[in-house]
C-alpha cells in the first residue's frame, strides 16, 4: 500500500461508498515529518508519501 | 563544488522546501508543524542569500546593496563561460 509510508494516513480519508462517478477526487494529504532539504530536492518534494516511483509504462 | 555553487545549491535546497511547504500549506493551513517548517526554510534561505550575495554580488537585480555603483553587472552574465 502506498500511504503505508504515513504513519498518520487515515483509511477514513478513502472516498465513501457514495463517492459520485465522473468526478476527480484526490486524496487528502496527512502531515508527516517531512524529508531534510536535500532529499526534498533530490526527490523532488518534500513529502515521503508522494515520492513515488512515476516510472513510464507501468509502476 | 566550490564554495559558490555550494550556496547556490543551498538556495536552491530551501527554496525548493519552501514551495513544497508553500503547496501543501495552502490546502492545510491550520497545519502548525508544515508552517514551523516554513519559516524555518525561510530563515534558512534567507541566510543562504545573504551570505552570497555578499560574497559574489546579486542574484537579481533588488539584491544590489551598493549605492555608489551598479554592481548588477559585475558578475559574469549566463552566457559567459565562468558563470557555468
Amino acid at each position: 500500500m502506498l500511504n503505508s509510508k504515513n504513519p498518520n494516513y487515515n483509511p477514513d480519508f478513502r472516498f465513501p461508498e457514495q463517492t459520485p462517478i465522473g468526478m476527480a477526487y484526490i486524496p487528502f494529504q496527512p502531515w508527516e515529518e517531512p524529508y531534510d532539504a536535500q532529499q526534498g530536492l533530490e526527490r523532488g518534494t518534500m513529502f515521503p508519501s508522494l515520492d513515488l516511483p512515476f516510472k513510464r509504462g507501468a509502476v | 563544488m566550490n564554495e559558490r555553487q555550494r550556496l547556490l545549491k543551498l538556495i536552491q535546497m530551501y527554496d525548493f522546501a519552501i514551495k513544497d511547504l508553500n503547496l501543501y500549506l495552502d490546502t492545510h493551513p491550520g497545519c502548525a508543524a508544515a508552517l514551523q517548517y516554513f519559516h524555518k526554510y525561510k530563515e534558512l534561505s534567507a541566510k543562504a542569500y545573504d551570505q552570497y550575495i555578499k560574497l559574489y554580488g546579486p542574484i537579481i537585480p533588488k539584491q544590489v546593496t551598493s549605492t555608489e555603483h551598479w554592481t548588477w553587472i559585475n558578475s559574469p552574465w549566463p552566457w559567459e563561460r565562468s558563470a557555468n
